[in-house]
């Protein structure tokens, strides 16, 4: 396919939530051969995930909430990536607050973040003919059935999208269909991306999130308390491999448009607790304290589409990610924790 | 409601120039004032002509995917939306088009996120209740067993479809009144409005029933986009005004409430009726289906009913027979229309 711009020696790419958790792994690879704009406003993420990026010659932080309509062109901090002749080749789009724990306060910002944010990200794309991908979620098949716990691209998503979390859930639903309908209209390369469980470092470690609260437990040596039955499993991919993923999916075919991302292995949370605990030499013990689960783990994902169009599939052996999470864990918990956040 | 109230209650109607919207400014103007906003995107201005004059009524042409500010119009300023803010507000501002739906596809992606703010924002500003004009689509299509649709089915739309602006994003908007009343107790009710007839429907619109009587009058071909299995209910625009106006002066919010017709019917039984009720020559035909003109599915009323105190009362040919002789009394008018519409 002929470029409609001519090339220069090396792509414009945006990085919208370029400082979350994913985003910052992603323009950590991007950045080698690229010149990575990364945009954020840190509603959830953090600046001490892309610092150590801030000097490299390839990228440039741009601190917008895309809630607010913005133009590349408007910024003399890219002339030196010449956006003004270039323009943008690709996007990734993985803006969107997210907080487990202060889920309530970001309730509006998600649904403005998923329809007005996707509209103003999606008008950059048009005006710079740029491919755009989309970071969507798992949760948008609704939780997990047990008769039928690997969902497809092609699976019906079924959820209610006036629960309390529907401005996540249903926003990234709507996300997809504005995306959607963007193609159809304005002819864009639209990707989506439908990311199942990740962890690895720069994950938030006091949001409440499952392997963080874990891995504090198992290194302060408290119980580890999960409230899940003891036969639970779930399906974790590294984030190396998550963001491997993004980038094959955006340099496929135009054709490729939804794909889902994550680990279809499921293993044993009593195994991951037992891993951690073993990996931090731990004294914590395990307990289980079922209770109800008001959303319901997500369904694991099926990739054979993404196996065999992308030619990908998480590598990561869990120990390894573990380990390298643990790492992380111990040399930030001390410095997030005295920051209070 | 915080603010006082004067004389009347002040209640602003988006898309309040369209079929249904246009009813409900007429109802309304019994004991309230009426602003009614809209940009005629797929509606008409001869929906409200007569309305125009009336001392309780402004309009306001204006698209609300842009925000809006009441006090800014120098013509609202009798009303003293300043003083006494805004009572109600029933938010149906969204373009609606069979034949044009392509047309109206970005429209139609920003009624449902950017109006739906502009709109719910208002109910913030000036604690007004909220009715928003939900659609039965969001329960999906209408189902292989045919049951009827309650309003706590989950229900599933294909978010990367043709339709998807519209069918996703009339859930998506949904979820934006839920999400509203969790975080600023805004009260956002919710009215699945079911396949609607009457007066001022838009002609050679793919609507099919307007046509259908236009056509039967003038002895010309009535077409069903469909086949001969095409059943759908129908319910006559008054009756949904009057739902909307109960489910708005319920006591309380009882979450999403279907406002439909639960009586099944095939379209060529209905095109049979028009061509009996006109006495005409019109003969049926089948043209292609359309991908905005489908087989919806049918509501239980149980809810409606039982918290509303409300049921459909206008039998089909009853409303039929008002659909003709509205057709008949604005013929000269309407014939205008066709042209246009084709």
């Amino acid at each position: 396919m002929p470029a409609s711009r001519p090339l220069f020696n090396k792509k414009n790419i945006l990085v919208t939530g370029g400082a979350g958790f994913i985003g910052s792994h992603l323009c950590d690879a991007l950045v080698k051969d690229n010149h990575v704009i990364c945009l954020d406003n840190f509603s959830t993420s953090s600046v001490a995930n892309v610092e150590h990026l801030l000097q490299n010659p390839n990228f440039e932080f741009i601190n917008h909430d895309i809630v607010q309509p913005f133009d590349l062109n408007d910024y003399p901090e890219l002339d030196r990536f010449k956006v003004k002749f270039q323009g943008i080749q690709e996007i990734y789009h993985l803006a969107c607050p997210i907080s487990k724990r202060h889920f309530e306060d970001f309730k509006i910002a998600m649904v403005l973040t998923n329809s007005i944010g996707m509209k103003n990200v999606l008008d950059v794309a048009v005006s710079n003919q740029a491919k755009i991908l989309f970071a969507s979620s798992s949760s948008l098949y609704g939780p997990r059935r047990a008769d039928h716990p690997y969902v497809s691209e092609s699976d019906p998503c079924v959820l209610d999208h006036l629960t309390p979390h529907g401005s996540y859930d249903e926003g990234k639903r709507f996300g997809e269909s504005v995306l959607y309908t963007y193609q159809d209209v304005y002819h864009v390369d639209v990707k989506i991306a439908r990311v199942f469980r990740t962890y690895g470092p720069r994950m938030k470690l006091f949001d409440g999130n499952l392997l963080p609260d874990m891995i504090n437990n198992a290194l302060d040596g408290k119980d580890i308390e999960l409230s899940f039955p003891e036969d639970a499993r779930i399906g974790l991919c590294y984030v190396s491999d998550i963001v491997d993923g993004l980038v094959r999916h955006m340099n496929s075919s135009i054709d490729v448009t939804v794909l889902n991302l994550g680990s279809d292995q499921e293993q044993y949370l009593s195994s991951v607790a037992g891993q951690i605990i073993k990996l931090t030499d731990s004294v914590s013990r395990v307990r289980f304290e079922p209770t109800t689960n008001v959303y319901g783990e997500a369904g694991l994902p099926d990739i054979g589409k993404a196996r065999q169009v992308l030619g990908w599939l998480p590598l990561v052996r869990t120990e390894d990610g573990l380990r390298r999470m643990i790492e992380y864990a111990r040399s930030h918990r001390q410095l997030t924790h005295s920051f209070g956040s | 409601m915080e603010n006082p109230v004067f004389e009347k209650k002040i209640v602003l109607v988006t898309g309040g120039a369209g079929f249904i919207g246009s009813h409900l400014c007429e109802s309304l103007l019994k004991d309230s004032r009426v602003i009614c906003l809209d940009n005629f995107a797929t509606s008409q201005e001869s929906n409200i002509d007569t309305l125009l004059r009336h001392p309780d009524f402004e309009f306001i042409r204006h698209d609300i995917n842009s925000p809006f500010d009441p006090e800014a119009f120098p013509e609202l300023a009798r009303f003293k939306v300043k003083f006494q803010g805004i009572q109600e507000i029933y938010h149906l501002a969204c373009p609606t088009s069979p034949k044009r739906f392509e047309q109206h596809r970005m429209q139609t992606l920003y009624a449902n996120s950017l109006g739906m703010k502009h709109a719910l924002d208002l109910a913030v500003r000036y604690k007004s209740r909220f009715v928003h004009g939900s659609t039965s689509t969001v329960y999906g299509p209408r189902p292989t067993d045919n049951h009827a649709f309650r309003e706590d089915e989950i229900g599933s739309q294909d978010t990367l479809s043709p339709r998807a602006c519209y069918d996703e994003g009339k859930r998506f908007a949904e979820t934006c009144c839920a999400t509203y009343t969790q975080v600023h107790g805004v009260d956002a009710r919710i009215a699945r409005i079911f396949r609607t007839f009457g007066p001022r429907m838009p002609l050679f619109d793919g609507q099919m029933v307007p046509d259908f009587v236009t056509n039967a009058l003038d002895g010309t071909d009535i077409e069903i986009f469909g086949d001969a299995n095409f059943t759908t209910s129908l319910i006559f625009v008054t009756d949904v005004v009057d739902g909307l106006m109960k489910l708005m002066g319920a006591a309380e919010n009882i979450g999403p409430v279907n406002i439909g017709s639960d009586i099944d019917m095939p379209l060529v039984e209905v095109a049979n009726r028009i061509i009996e009720m006109t006495g005409s020559s019109s003969k049926i035909v089948f043209r292609d289906a359309l991908l905005f003109m489908t087989q919806l599915g049918l509501p239980d009323l149980t809810k409606a009913k039982e918290k509303l105190g409300w049921l459909p009362l206008v039998t089909l040919d009853d409303g039929l027979k008002k659909a003709i002789d509205y057709t008949i009394a604005n013929k000269t008018l309407l014939s205008g229309f066709r042209s246009f519409g084709q």
